[in-house]
């Protein structure tokens, strides 16, 4: 469906600056989040909703941002199912803090979806402040604030998540590898 | 600090002024300069940062999503049940944004009007309107010049047939579905909420119209009693429709 604007002044409106200016990170951190389009999109539009209801008297743009990263937080965790291994955060190993130079390569070789979802296989506890790290380029000690946990939590989050990561793209770029299905050659001959 | 402990504080953080800045980060930072190896992976691991955040940042949210959250709803006629009241989001915004809903000016004379009259007014004010085959066009315009909105006169079509049509909005209101649907009549634009009277809901049908004036918007909301709908056409106060169906 095709859905236009009638009135060209709308654009200056403050809320639908507050949405063109925020939406799209929402919702890849939505994304990163509840791992599939559609909830995202809730989550994102379930965040501005409370914005619109509660949350308007920020008019300082930073407050805002960091406002609706940390309500959409606060929505997602209230939406899911706690599950065993959320609560189990402390039983985790430690993560693996080498990066080799093929890791970067790797990454440089997979294309955006991949690494998307290498970055939902990561723990759930780890992705929120992955994401906030990688797409918003936000401290740990502001990661901290907007997910309200301790700085050391985040800063351990942040190296066992990154860990996860890079296991999950070596994964994710040798089952890319497997689905090449070498052409059968022609017994006894070359192919053409 | 050894290494292992400075690998952790600089996983959380990059090389620019403003962690830099930070005293715990900082001292991982000198570290890294006192001892080469650690310096490289630290090269690496801020290498593989930039990349990850490269690709990341190409994700595009879905066509629609920006206009669903400012209208309020699904840019979609596709109906999905969610837990979230989105469509209310309109509301809230259009209160947020500094439209008042206070004036209203109901007359008072139809069963409970009032919450869809608002959801109409403040829905429709956002300014958006949803596009339709000529077909509905015509068949909405043809609709209000035979007496459409006047007491008594049912809608053009069941709920199921609006939802059907190309350009109907289908939006969960309080776990309710409401339709929109938006055509033009005498060059005006109008808009048209419909929702089913649950049974047992404490309304007596009354084909009366009630209007809610709010600035230079007009709504006025009826029962569709042949379909047991309630009604809400909103649009300009000076569109000459009004004048005709109070």
């Amino acid at each position: 469906m095709r859905v236009f604007p009638r009135k060209t002044s709308m654009s200056s409106e403050p809320f639908t600056q507050l949405v063109d200016a925020h939406y799209a990170a929402l919702y890849r951190f939505a994304l990163s989040l509840a791992r599939n389009a559609a909830d995202a999109g809730d989550l994102v539009q379930q965040t501005f909703f409370i914005w619109a209801t509660k949350g308007h008297g920020l008019r300082e743009n930073a407050k805002a941002k960091a406002w609706l990263f940390t309500t959409l937080y606060r929505e997602f965790l209230r939406g899911r199912r706690r599950d065993a291994r959320s609560t189990s955060i402390e039983d985790l190993p430690p993560g693996e803090n080498e990066v080799a130079a093929e890791d970067v390569d790797r990454v440089r070789r997979l294309d955006a979806v991949a690494v998307v979802d290498a970055l939902q296989e990561v723990d759930e506890v780890f992705r929120a402040p992955l994401t906030l790290f990688y797409l918003e380029d936000l401290s740990y000690r502001e990661i901290a604030d907007m997910l309200e946990v301790p700085i050391g939590t985040v800063m351990s989050r942040l190296s066992r998540g990154k860990a996860q990561l890079r296991t999950a793209l070596a994964r994710a770029e040798a089952g890319a590898s497997q689905k090449i299905v070498p052409f059968p050659k022609a017994a006894g001959g070359a192919s053409t | 600090m050894n290494p292992e402990q400075a690998k952790f504080i600089l996983s959380s953080g990059r090389r620019d002024e403003r962690h830099a800045a930070d005293p715990l980060f900082a001292e991982a930072l000198r570290a890294a300069e006192r001892d080469p190896a650690l310096a490289a992976w630290f090269e690496r691991s801020c290498a593989h940062d930039r990349e990850i955040a490269a690709k990341l940042a190409t994700i595009e949210p879905p066509a629609g999503l920006r206009e669903a959250i400012l209208a309020g709803g699904r840019a979609s006629a596709t109906r999905r049940k969610t837990r979230f009241l989105r469509a209310t989001l309109a509301a809230a915004a259009a209160l947020a944004v500094g439209i008042s809903v206070s004036r209203w000016s109901a007359t008072a004379n139809a069963a409970e009007p009032t919450d869809l009259a608002k959801f109409a007014l403040a829905d429709s004010s956002r300014g958006w309107v949803h596009s339709h085959a000529d077909s509905v066009q015509n068949q909405f315009e043809r609709w209000l010049d035979e007496g459409g909105g006047r007491a008594g006169l049912p809608l053009p079509a069941n709920l199921a047939q609006l939802q059907a049509l190309e350009g109907c909005r289908v939006i969960d209101v309080a776990g309710r579905d409401v339709f929109e649907i938006c055509f033009q009549h005498e060059g005006r634009w109008l808009h048209l909420y419909a929702t089913r009277i649950e049974p047992g809901e404490n309304l007596a049908p009354d084909a009366r119209v009630a209007t809610t004036m709010t600035g230079e918007r007009c709504c006025a909301t009826w029962v569709d009693t042949a379909h047991g709908y309630r009604v809400a056409l909103v649009g300009s106060s000076d569109s000459p429709v009004f004048s005709r169906v109070l």
